[in-house]
């Protein structure tokens, strides 16, 4: 073994005897560390306004413990910077969980996924495509209408493929998946440029276009779109913790099965579309 | 209390006037980099040979080199550049915080050191490849230094005192800066990174006194904003039309079109013509961005005083690949079939090696530099075309095909790393990366809280695609670019990642990811010398005279791209954009820090 090598296994044996620390309840003054975007509603903003800020909420209370957050703009380098990176002031990590990762996401080990949502179309009532109802109804307008529609999407995000399998490359008003600007988060598409009507529609991930489609003055439409060959359109959300901390990932996942009535609540409260049954939540699943 | 500042800085900049006494600071530069005991700029010359007229150390003797002397930089993370030297102070700097060290050589004691404050937090997330930084520029009695935060800072060269500083973007649109800056007459030119966040390159050249603007020519967009006149700018000879920054877009896509520009620049004095390679285009879905996407993936030809382009050559266009065009291109005067031109040679990321008439912008030659590269089969002299083979194209079979064994991998045949050129045998000597890779569209990513199936870009050795059973992932290579052709090749274990210098002495230096200075014979690439520095060499190798004496310095200071698994405490293989698996035993070889090593002969 390298002295590399051999030195990350003595933090990590270090770091998992202090989890073994914290998961004794006579232990229990270390504060839950999250790892989180300060400026990201529906998710988390530094005010605690989003429903991932309720869920950890739920879950120090739950675990005892003061909820501690480290901030970092949720772009190229997040976990790196936050996660996977070792503390200044204690012996550990800057913090333990992320509130919201794809399950099977690479950079984190994954626990259960806690909710399953799909990629959406939000639109304004009363206007252009208040016939749609589904991807399928927007393919097939005519294409009088078609060659009209400004259609804001996110360059990286399956919206754009579909676009353009469906011949709407000419709708596509492009937007970068990550802004530079740690005061920029994705739900303006629709809370500026949908409400100022710079677009007639746009497409975004569940949570923010289920969230973003109940504020402003114009009332708006969201229609949750389905996956189809070769375009996936839904993602399950699990929460991420560092690899080679099983227990600690195992609480986090007895909490999820605990609380899954509470955050199926939360989900709701936030508007959030909801794919198949993985929260069997409220209804007494 | 504003002017009184103000008063003092205008104070100093006159001082710094009168030192220099020249019409154009340049004079001076010229002045500077012709006696070869200076290394006064990055390529130490304008023309970006990177090479000495030095002689000490030869190819007898080169075996006696000995560490002179080193320097802790005491910052981690990759050190790319290397030191200039003006007269007895050397000048180091490092990557974030972007610290600069000016440093006496009479008794190696610091004689300022400048330490920037930068937002790391606004900075540091929109740096893709770790927070390198390429060097320093002398001009008009200032330092110049090009922080990530986009600052450009003049510094008197003998205070460390604040001259004046600009800022050359905006962070919060993605814009951050590794290059370094050139000065040119009284100008002093940078360029601008951030192609990641769409960021809309551009190169500005700002008035050495002041920092204002002098001009700023796009990459993209309308020909006013790119500095392009539709009939006066060429390319492959012809008149480059109206609006091609636009047209060649759909809709508004030129607006987040890309074409950064951060690589290295260089200059003819007899042409007044600067030039520069611009990078991707922005748009990361190809299919969103139908067109040829000019004048992203380009080289550039533009008048020093005005901006305007006299002529471009588009090498990529419409990339699928991430071959950014940045690289350096070297001025030389060769003989091509019996006539002396004026050339232009690049080493493109895309692995062909353009040489290139840098008058007129006509193409003579473009050949591959790594055999295994095999995206395009040809370059058609006609067109300048790059004619793509569709089993290598990352989209042509949709984007939930798995593209396998791409070569070059997405780091290019050659990267940032800048060549050499010796005149004394008229060969390039070349850094090269002998890396394929495969497109596997499956990974689920998550940025700024939206999921997507994103790509992995899986790195291996060349070897498996060219199926000769070799491991290595760099060559050092010797080119003869009126012919197209490599004339010997090492191979390296890693990617050669440093900067070539070539010398009198018939000795060629380069540095590897190991963290090797090595010394080769010019003509055979035999090796003459080697030691092995603190961490793995990422800068560019230098040489200067003290007292009469020849030194040749390096930093090492492993990381970049090639070294960001080992710089940013990366793990996963695709992490890094696909660079940490393929280098991942590089932390059996070498550690993280910074140190300038010096070498010279026994006295």
């Amino acid at each position: 073994m390298s002295p590399h090598n051999f030195y990350k296994t003595g933090r990590l044996l270090l770091c998992c005897l202090l989890l073994g620390l914290f998961a004794n309840e006579s232990f229990g003054k270390q504060p839950l560390r999250i790892c989180a975007d300060p400026n990201n509603l529906p998710f988390s903003n530094r005010q605690k306004e989003g429903f991932e800020n309720k869920i950890a909420a739920l879950f120090a209370e739950a675990l005892d413990r003061d909820l501690e957050y480290i901030w970092f703009p949720q772009r190229m380098g997040f976990i790196r910077n936050t996660l996977k990176a070792p503390a200044e002031n204690h012996n550990g990590f800057k913090c333990d969980l992320v509130m919201g990762v794809p399950a099977g996401f690479e950079l984190t080990a994954t626990t259960r996924p806690y909710y399953h949502s799909s990629y959406a179309l939000v639109f304004e009532k009363g206007q252009r495509l208040d016939d749609v109802r589904s991807a399928f109804d927007l393919m097939m307008l005519p294409a009088s209408r078609r060659d009209e529609l400004r259609i804001g999407v996110f360059d990286r995000t399956p919206a754009v493929k579909w676009l353009l399998n469906h011949g709407l490359i000419d709708q596509i008003v492009s937007y970068q998946t990550m802004s530079g600007d740690p005061n920029r988060y994705p739900g303006e598409i629709i809370e500026k440029d949908l409400q100022e009507g710079r677009l007639d529609a746009a497409i975004t991930w569940g949570p923010i276009a289920g969230y973003f489609s109940q504020q402003g003055d114009r009332e708006l439409v969201m229609v949750p779109l389905k996956s189809e060959a070769g375009i996936r359109f839904d993602f399950k959300i699990a929460m991420g913790v560092r690899y080679g901390e099983p227990e600690w990932r195992e609480q986090i996942d007895r909490l999820l099965i605990e609380k899954e009535a509470e955050i199926h609540e939360i989900l709701l409260e936030y508007n959030i579309p909801l794919v198949g049954s993985v929260v069997r939540g409220a209804e007494g699943g | 209390m504003k002017r009184s500042v103000r008063s003092i800085v205008l104070a100093v900049a006159a001082s710094a006037v009168l030192v220099s006494g020249s019409a154009f600071s340049n004079d001076e530069v010229i002045r500077m980099s012709k006696n070869a005991a200076n290394w006064a700029m990055w390529g130490g010359d304008y023309a970006g040979t990177r090479y000495s007229e030095l002689k000490e150390i030869n190819k007898e003797n080169a075996g006696k080199l000995q560490v002179a002397w080193s320097f802790s930089t005491g910052v981690l993370r990759g050190h790319e550049g290397g030191p200039l030297v003006i007269g007895d102070v050397l000048y180091i700097h490092t990557p974030f915080p972007n610290k600069v060290f000016a440093i006496d050589q009479s008794d190696q004691t610091i004689i300022w050191e400048y330490v920037p404050t930068q937002n790391g937090e606004e900075t540091i997330p929109v740096m893709c490849c770790d927070t390198v930084n390429r060097g320093l520029a002398y001009g008009d009695g200032k330092i110049f230094l090009q922080q990530a935060d986009t600052n450009l800072v003049a510094l008197d060269a003998k205070t460390g005192q604040v001259v004046w500083k600009v800022k050359n973007g905006d962070p919060k649109k993605g814009a951050t800066n590794t290059n370094a800056p050139i000065v040119v007459k009284d100008k002093v030119l940078t360029g601008i990174s951030g192609g990641e966040f769409g960021v809309r390159g551009y190169i500005t050249a700002y008035n050495i006194k002041d920092g204002s603007v002098a001009w700023r020519g796009y990459s993209t967009g309308p020909d006013n904003e790119m500095l392009i006149d539709p009939v006066k700018t060429t390319m492959m000879g012809k008149p480059v039309g109206s609006s091609t920054g636009i047209n060649s877009w759909k809709g508004d896509e030129w607006k987040i079109g890309g074409g950064t520009t951060w690589g290295w620049y260089t200059y003819d004095p007899d042409l007044n013509l600067l030039y520069y390679g611009s990078g991707n285009p922005g748009t990361w879905n190809p299919s969103a961005r139908p067109g040829d996407n000019r004048w992203s993936m380009t080289l550039w030809a533009r008048d020093l005083d005005t901006g305007m382009a006299k002529w471009i050559y588009q090498m990529t266009p419409h990339d699928e690949w991430d071959y950014d065009g940045v690289n350096e291109s070297i001025l030389v005067d060769q003989e091509i079939r019996g006539k002396m031109r004026k050339l232009l040679v690049h080493f493109d990321r895309n692995g062909f090696a353009y040489t290139m008439d840098r008058v007129t912008g006509e193409l003579l030659i473009a050949e591959k530099f790594d055999p295994a590269v095999n995206w395009a089969t040809h370059v058609d002299m006609k067109s300048g075309r790059p004619q793509v083979d569709p089993k290598y194209s990352t989209h042509a079979g949709g984007e939930d095909e798995n593209t396998q064994n791409i070569c070059p991998a997405a780091l290019g045949s050659k990267d940032q790393q800048p060549a050499a050129f010796s005149p004394k045998t008229g060969l390039f000597y070349v850094p090269t990366n002998h890396v394929c890779m495969d497109y596997e569209p499956y990974e689920v990513e998550y940025k700024a809280g939206q999921p997507y199936v994103g790509a992995t870009l899986s790195m291996f050795p060349a070897g498996k695609v060219l199926k000769n059973g070799s491991h290595h992932l760099g060559n050092f290579i010797a080119f003869d670019a009126t012919k197209g052709e490599i004339v010997w090749s090492i191979p390296e274990p890693f990617s050669v990642w440093s900067g070539v210098l070539a010398t009198a002495g018939d000795v060629v230096f380069y540095g590897t990811l190991e963290g090797y200075l090595k010394a080769v014979d010019s003509k055979t690439g035999e090796l003459l010398y080697k030691f092995k520095t603190p961490s793995g060499i990422i800068g560019n190798v230098n040489t200067w005279s003290y007292n009469g004496k020849q030194y040749v310095g390096v930093l090492s200071g492993i990381g970049g791209w090639a070294g960001i698994g080992m710089a940013a405490g990366l793990e996963g293989d695709s992490e890094g954009l696909g660079a940490v698996g393929a280098y991942k035993s590089l932390s059996q070889h070498t550690q993280l820090g910074g140190v300038l090593t010096v070498f010279a002969l026994p006295n």
